[in-house]
Parts: structure tokens; C-alpha cells; sequence
């Protein structure tokens, strides 16, 4: 009998729950029914104009997604979010990103895991370019940022303020700055934070510091991490504590902290491969492209050949970043490509530059963005 | 089934049409809840298809120089994370003379282990070491011993793997220090006990990267970050295994102490912690392997040792010069396990015998 009233309540129950459901819903349900329509709609908009433009463009086949690789530093995170916003809404391409440290993106650009990096900085990765680009497994299609920056053994501005006769490497030779450095680990040398365990700069580093014979003066310690770098510059930065180590341009201290340079015996090439006794060669940025898409999106590669992305304008947006600290590279990318439609407009096809004003008017943002 | 119902509700009952009142009022009750909760489950189902979590603390405009603007979002996790970050960078300033303090402590006991085990010929440590493995393990435990230490030296390794020792020894010595009061602690008050769980418990499982940055903020590059990061990782057995090994002091041999008019300290330092004492070793031998675990996470904040070669070794893509520094780790691991446990062993059997 119990099993019954059970069955019975159960049955009930069922009906009030359809009820409930069925009354409650009806609004929301309509709702989203016209929501699905509206993005049907959209979609078959979007369709119809790719459609066109395959059969206009000589290429055939559809647009394949173009993969860019996401260096792990702000500056070609930035150049990412703006050049995968041309690319897809200018020139109808979807974009994708690949998260990762220099390497494993080399790598992946090799392999044509992804398409388009928008950093490869020589002559840090000279060995690994050279061996790539001769075996024809990488482009150059121009640079980005520009010649001036470079890695050098720099302090904090207020240190140098503190004592300005401290202003070159041969200055660690004075007891008086060599005390400032000295800490319980180096037996009173000059603690020096030098480059990450394995990359290539903590050779150079060290052959740089034999040959400016700071052997006896300096104590050198890699860390195993470039964040860990970071992170102990910064502890110092904050409580204003001497600070000597090595930075290179891609890293964030040298952009949101103000660093000085300590001056090294200029580059020579003669210098650089024999002894290493002088400062390293102004970098160069290259954007390198996978051969394949030389001919699966001849109009990207266009496009990449025009950019002019140099460093004053980087320097503008990172900037605009530290005044905004909420803001990402996307927003970043965002409202620099709303205010400088002419510098952006000179890489770009008409068309794909009334594409991207649409865009940005309408607010859109790429579906290849990575959220943050 | 058939027998119940007809015993419960009697003849006819076949025919009868059940009402709600004849229900027991627990069933019928659990049946009203249940049909409001389907009902409610139902509803929040529908109301909440479309709905996301509200991330978002309030959003901004920032101008750009075409005149539009750019919306820029605060989320939750952006209010929360500031608040973390401002305590540190807090604790960076103000806690600079207390961080100091204790990275020079930890730097001079390191520089004078590693100085002693350094200033030591290395024929007299394979030799020594050898003796000692054959005292507490025989031939096999010897000639694990002087394999290990050859392959070290031969591979080059000699240096960094004092370095790493030198690091293991500070460590274990912190943690014992820091690990057995607690213990004591854990095991004499329940309260305390509960408040210490969980946050063993984060110790253990917190990705070590998390308190690593942290750490280098507070102390700097260098071998006391590593040593930090390592006691966070390392401590937590000793606590646990402290904590129960006295637990498990049989009620009986407090008893008989107590009647014999023991102190509490007596009690403690005379029966309880030498009758836990091969718990406590075992905990001790714990600490020392996860000490030996987290060498490559010391060596990202600069503590130098072995990890250095295993991070080179992935940096530059070697795969046999990592598994050669991986395998001196291992190496240094076992033969500090088997003395460590030996110990124990040893313990455990006087105190069986007094």
C-alpha cells in the first residue's frame, strides 16, 4: 500500500514540478529562443561575407585559424591581442594564441604548431634562428619594437642618485660600492643577480664578468626562474635597497621600475667572439612567420611586412597600463587600436581597415582572445 | 511485501483508495519536502540557465585619443588579489629587519656546513660513509654507499651535492626545531591539534610557485628563500607524526608514571617522548626525503645544489645531464634514508628490550 501512496505522490509531484516549469519559463524561454535567433542570424551574416571573399580572393579553400605565439612577457602579449584584431576583423581569418615560455614557441613556429610569433629577439636566440631559418622552417617578415634596447647589468635610478660616482661596471672594483652590494652569502663581494639558470646569458654573463675582471669582486647568483628575478628585484626596489643584477628588454622591471644602465666597454664584433670583455649588441626583434603561411594568408603576411609597432608606442601603452592596473592586453590592445587608427591604418588594406573601424566602433572584441 | 500490506492496513484494504491522512505523518511530510524541493530545483534550474557568478566589482572608462573609450572591468578575484599583494608588499618593508635576521642566521650556518663538508677530502667522506653503512646495513647498504658517492664525484657533482646536503641538514634541523613543540602541542590539546590540521593540510598541497615569490620578496635570492620554501613543504610530518606517536603512548604507562607522581614535563620528557620516540624518527626520516624533494624548487629561488643541474638540464634540453642530476638526488636520498632508518630501527629495538 505504502509503495502506492508513494507512486502516487511521486506522480504528483512530477506534474507540479512540469507545472512549475512550464509557468515560470515561459518568459525566460522565449527569451532565449530569440537570443539563438539572433546569433543564428549573425552567424549566416558572417558566413555569407566569408563566402564572398573566398570567391573574390584567388586562394582558394576557407580561412584557416592563424595561431600566435603567446610569449610570456607584456610586450608581445600586447602585439598578439592588436595583430590577431587585424587579422580578424580586418582580414576574416580566426586567430588562436599558444601559451608558453621562448623555447617550446620556437619549437611549436618549426613545427607550424602555431603561425606567427611577434617577438623573436637576436641575438639571444641567434643559435636556434640561424639553425631554423636555413633549414627553411621560419620566416622574417620584419621587425617589431626597435633597435634600442638590450641586456646590460643595471641599478635602481635612486641608487645611482644616491651616489652618482657609481655609473660602470668598473666601479664594482671600489670596496666602497662593493660594500653596498655584499651580503652575508657573498663574503663580501658584490652580489650580482645574473641571468636564469640554462638560457644562454648566464654563459655570456659570466665570461662578461671575467673579462671586466670582477671575478674577485663579484658573486654571482642565478636564479632558476625569471619570475624568481623579478621578484627579488622588486622586494629590493620597495624597501629602496641597493640592487645590482642583469635585465634584458623583454622583462617587465626595466618597463615599470626605473633602472640605470651600468656602462660596459662598447660591442665590437671582434670583442664579442673572442673575449665577451664588452656590453652586448643592441637587440634586434624580429616577427617570424611559418613558411605555410606565406601562401595560406598572403595578405597577413602584407600586413606583418608594414608593421611598424616601435618601441615609443609600446612605451605609451605600458604606461597606460600602469596607470590602469586593471587593464589586460586585451584592454590594452583595445584602446590603443581605438586611438591610433592612423598609425595602424598604414599596415592594412582599405578594406580591412573599414572591417576593423567596424569593429571597434561595434566594441567587439576577437573570438581568438584568450580570456584573462 | 504482500503480507506486510495486508497485515498493516487489513481486509479490503485492495479496494480502498489511499488518502493523504492515513499516511504516517514522517512519510507524509518528507513527501511534501521532497515535492518543494523538486519543485524549488526545478525553478532555480530555469531561473538560473543564463545566469554567470557576478565577477565583476564595477567597471570603468579609460579614453583613448580617438575620443571613444575603453571598459575596463574590476573583477572580484582583481579586489581580492590586491589585498593579498598589499600584505606582502606590507611585510616586505616592515618585516625587512626580522627577514634579514634570520636569512643571515641561515646563510652562516650553511656557508660553515658547507665549509666543514668541503674542507673534508672526499676519500675520507666515501671512506667514512662506507664504515657507517656497514655498521647499520652490511655489505649490500656499503656497496649501494660507495657506488653512489663514486657516481657523484665521477659525474662532477661532488660540490653541488654538499651544496644540496649542507641545504638538506639546515632544513631538517629548522623543521625538527619548529615541528616537535607543535607536536607536543597537538598531541596535549585537541584544539590546538584541529586549528593546526587544516593548515598542514594547505602546507602539504599549496603549489610550492605560490610561496615561493613571496619568499623571495621577503628574503631575497638565495639559499635562505630555498631553505623557507623547503620547511613549508617538510615540516608537516614531523608534526603529525609527533603528534600521534605520543597519542599512542599507551594509557597505561601514563598511568603508572602519573602514580608514581611525575611532573607533566616529566611525564613528557621522561615516557612520552622517548616511547614515541620511533614514531617521531619516522616522521624525522619523512622530512628529510621531502626536503630532498623540493631541491629543484629551492634552486628556481638561486639555493644552488643539484637542482641547479636538473634546471640547466631542461633549460637546454639535455635529457641525460638531468637524468644524471636526478639520479645523484636519488642517490644522496637513499643513502640518508637507509642511516636515518636505521637509527629508528635501532631505537625502537633498546626500547623494546629496556
Amino acid at each position: 500500500m505504502r509503495i502506492k501512496t508513494i507512486a502516487a505522490i511521486a506522480v504528483l509531484a512530477a506534474t507540479l514540478a512540469l507545472a512549475a516549469l512550464a509557468c515560470s519559463s515561459e518568459p525566460e524561454v522565449v527569451e532565449v529562443v530569440k537570443e539563438v535567433e539572433v546569433v543564428k542570424e549573425v552567424e549566416v551574416v558572417k558566413e555569407v561575407e566569408v563566402v564572398k571573399e573566398v570567391e573574390v580572393m584567388p586562394t582558394p579553400g576557407p580561412k584557416e585559424t592563424i595561431v600566435f605565439s603567446d610569449l610570456n612577457w607584456t610586450s608581445a602579449q600586447v602585439q598578439d591581442r592588436i595583430a590577431q584584431y587585424i587579422v580578424e576583423k580586418g582580414y576574416g581569418y580566426p586567430t588562436d594564441v599558444v601559451f608558453g615560455a621562448t623555447l617550446p614557441l620556437f619549437n611549436g613556429l618549426r613545427n607550424g604548431d602555431s603561425h606567427v610569433t611577434m617577438e623573436i629577439w637576436l641575438p639571444n636566440q641567434d643559435e636556434a634562428w640561424m639553425e631554423a631559418q636555413s633549414a627553411g622552417e621560419v620566416v622574417s617578415v620584419g621587425e617589431s619594437l626597435s633597435k634600442d634596447w638590450q641586456s646590460a647589468f643595471v641599478i635602481p635610478a635612486y641608487l645611482q642618485e644616491e651616489y652618482p660616482d657609481l655609473d660602470s661596471v668598473d666601479d664594482l672594483k671600489d670596496d666602497k660600492f662593493k660594500e653596498l652590494f655584499a651580503t652575508a652569502e657573498t663574503g663580501g663581494k658584490a652580489r650580482l643577480v645574473s641571468c636564469v639558470i640554462g638560457w644562454a646569458c648566464e654563459e655570456v654573463n659570466a665570461a662578461q664578468i671575467e673579462g671586466y675582471g670582477l671575478a674577485d669582486h663579484v658573486h654571482i647568483v642565478n636564479p632558476g626562474d625569471g619570475a624568481a628575478a623579478n621578484a627579488d628585484l622588486y622586494g629590493a626596489y620597495e624597501k629602496k635597497e641597493p640592487w645590482l643584477g642583469y635585465q634584458w628588454g623583454t622583462n617587465d622591471p626595466p618597463l615599470l621600475l626605473d633602472l640605470v644602465r651600468l656602462e660596459e666597454p662598447a660591442y665590437s664584433d671582434e670583442c664579442w667572439f673572442t673575449t665577451k670583455a664588452c656590453a652586448y649588441e643592441d637587440a634586434t626583434i624580429l616577427i617570424a612567420v611559418h613558411p605555410d603561411l606565406l601562401n595560406r594568408a598572403p595578405d597577413v603576411v602584407d600586413m606583418l611586412r608594414k608593421w611598424s609597432f616601435d618601441i615609443d608606442i609600446y612605451k605609451a601603452v605600458a604606461a597606460w597600463m600602469d596607470d590602469n592596473p586593471d587593464a589586460n592586453a586585451n584592454d590594452a590592445a583595445l584602446w590603443w587600436l581605438n586611438g591610433n587608427s592612423d598609425v595602424w591604418g598604414n599596415w592594412v588594406t582599405g578594406d580591412a581597415a573599414s572591417g576593423i573601424n567596424a569593429a571597434l566602433s561595434a566594441n567587439e572584441r576577437p573570438d581568438g582572445w584568450p580570456t584573462e | 511485501m504482500a503480507q506486510v500490506e495486508d497485515s498493516q492496513s487489513g481486509p479490503g484494504s485492495l479496494l480502498r483508495v489511499p488518502a493523504l491522512t492515513d499516511l504516517p505523518p514522517k512519510v507524509l511530510w518528507g513527501t511534501v519536502s521532497a515535492v518543494l524541493l523538486v519543485i524549488m530545483i526545478a525553478c532555480l534550474a530555469i531561473w538560473g540557465s543564463g545566469m554567470e557568478f557576478p565577477t565583476t566589482v564595477s567597471t570603468s572608462e579609460s579614453p583613448t585619443a580617438s575620443g571613444g573609450s575603453v571598459t575596463l572591468t574590476k573583477t572580484v578575484r582583481q579586489v581580492v588579489g590586491g589585498e593579498i599583494d598589499d600584505i606582502v608588499d606590507w611585510l616586505t618593508v616592515e618585516g625587512a629587519w626580522l627577514f634579514d635576521g634570520l636569512s643571515s642566521g641561515v646563510t652562516y650556518a650553511l656557508i660553515r656546513i658547507e665549509d666543514i663538508l668541503k674542507w673534508v677530502p672526499w676519500p675520507v667522506i666515501v671512506v667514512g660513509l662506507a664504515f657507517l653503512s656497514f655498521m647499520v646495513g652490511r655489505w649490500p647498504l656499503l656497496a649501494v654507499t660507495v657506488v653512489a658517492l663514486l657516481f657523484m664525484g665521477f659525474m662532477g657533482l661532488w660540490e653541488n651535492t654538499i651544496d644540496t646536503l649542507a641545504l638538506m641538514v639546515v632544513s631538517v634541523i629548522i623543521s625538527v626545531a619548529i615541528g616537535l613543540p607543535l607536536g607536543v602541542l597537538a598531541a596535549r590539546s585537541s584544539l590546538a591539534d584541529n586549528i593546526m590540521r587544516p593548515i598542514l593540510d594547505a602546507m602539504q598541497t599549496m603549489p610550492s610557485f605560490v610561496y615561493l615569490l613571496p619568499g623571495v620578496l621577503f628574503f631575497g635570492l638565495g639559499p635562505p628563500a630555498g631553505v623557507f620554501a623547503t620547511i613549508i613543504y617538510a615540516v608537516p610530518p614531523v608534526i603529525r607524526l609527533t603528534n600521534l606517536g605520543i597519542r599512542q603512548v599507551s594509557a597505561e604507562a601514563v598511568e603508572a608514571a602519573r602514580s608514581f607522581g611525575t611532573t607533566p614535563f616529566q611525564l613528557l620528557t621522561k615516557v612520552q617522548i622517548p616511547m614515541a620516540m620511533p614514531t617521531i624518527m619516522a616522521g624525522i626520516n619523512q622530512t628529510t626525503m621531502m626536503a630532498l624533494a623540493m631541491v629543484t624548487i629551492a634552486s628556481m629561488v638561486a639555493a644552488g645544489g643539484l637542482g641547479d643541474n636538473v634546471l640547466r638540464a631542461l633549460q637546454k634540453n639535455q635529457s641525460g645531464n638531468g637524468a644524471i642530476a636526478g639520479l645523484a638526488i636519488v642517490f644522496l636520498a637513499i643513502i640518508i634514508d637507509r642511516l636515518t632508518q636505521s637509527v629508528a630501527r635501532k631505537q625502537q629495538a633498546s626500547l623494546s628490550v629496556g
